[in-house]
């Protein structure tokens, strides 16, 4: 395995810096599975959230069928706004950090290997909790 | 309401290398209820398919998710109590593509199918009218739900959803006909179950 220098995404670093973690070729898979590993689960979350508040549309595209929801659209929106932005987030870190895995000399095969989204176990929320 | 925001906020925090932050407002109006009862009736269904103890994860074949595109499916068992789809439910999500697409599958029992007819449509999956939805905060291009009308009081949700809405030239009919894909698969599957 090559252990040259490698050069992640701005992005990829300050994210990982935030969790004191250092890209290394032994952890890099690792890593890789992870980031991966999270951004399922908060796709699945999304998704989650998306099939249990089904609403009929309306003409002119405004998914939201009472006048009454219009403060609660706004602030799910909001959420909902956010929390795909950390998907994106996610999935560039995990580009990132795959693209490292191959300057470390790791072969498609073996990132592949290394996260098995059939294996991501989500729960959804249970009701009134906090995380 | 709370719990809307409360399932966001988990779902934001159990994010491990993100930043998402919850907005200060208070959501505090009630979720959407279904349209008056003058709307127009369904059409007859071909065969009545009950859903009780149905678990909406054996709907879909190995090869059926193969085509698809998608992995094993992830049980959503509960629901919270300002859903507006109850029932079991089962997730899954695209495999090769990241970010994802995800489909959803619930038994729905406490609600026809006709509590979504809207302006939009109806549409016929083998034989069976189907109303359409859409979810709260998703954009409808990027989201479609279909209900399928299989027996009184009772329908067959299934949903697509472009899941961080990146597909910049997914229109509504199409989210319409993915979410259809999955709805004719898993009735292939509830048709050749013993009768019930």
């Amino acid at each position: 395995m090559a252990a040259g220098p490698v050069e992640l995404p701005a992005s990829a670093v300050a994210a990982l810096a935030n969790f004191g973690m250092k890209v290394a070729p032994e952890n890099i898979l690792g890593l890789y599975a992870v980031v991966m590993e999270e951004a399922r689960r908060l796709e699945l979350s999304l998704v989650n959230f998306q099939m249990r508040h089904q609403v009929v549309p309306r003409l002119g595209g405004d998914p939201v069928s009472a006048p009454a929801a219009a403060g609660f659209q706004e602030a799910t929106s909001e959420l909902l706004v956010n929390c795909r932005r950390s998907i994106k987030e996610l999935q560039d870190v995990a580009d990132g950090l795959a693209q490292a895995a191959r300057a470390y000399g790791n072969s498609e095969a073996q990132i592949k290997a290394s996260f098995d989204p059939s294996k991501v176990q989500y729960t959804p929320t249970p009701l009134g909790s906090k995380a | 309401m709370k719990l809307v925001a409360g399932t966001l906020t988990a779902l934001c925090t159990a994010l491990a290398l993100s930043a998402c932050t919850s907005p200060t407002a208070t959501p505090t109006a009630a979720p959407p209820s279904p349209p008056a009862s003058s709307a127009p009736s369904l059409p007859p269904r071909p065969v009545e398919l009950r859903l009780d103890g149905i678990d909406p994860c054996t709907l879909l074949t190995a090869a059926q998710r193969s085509a698809l595109g998608v992995g094993p499916g992830q049980a959503s068992p509960t629901s919270p109590s300002d859903s507006t789809v109850q029932g079991a439910a089962c997730l899954w999500l695209t495999v090769e593509q990241h970010p994802a697409e995800g489909y959803t599958a619930t038994a729905v029992l406490n609600q026809g199918a006709e509590v979504a007819l809207s302006a939009e449509p109806l549409r016929s999956v083998d034989g069976f009218a189907a109303t359409t939805t859409a979810s709260i905060g998703s954009d409808p291009r990027h989201f479609c739900g279909l209900l399928v009308d299989v027996a009184p009081g009772q329908a067959l949700s299934a949903t697509y959803s472009d899941v961080t809405q990146g597909q910049a030239g997914l229109t509504r009919q199409t989210a319409c006909d993915n979410a259809q894909r999955l709805a004719e698969a898993m009735l292939n599957t509830l048709r050749a179950l013993p009768h019930r």
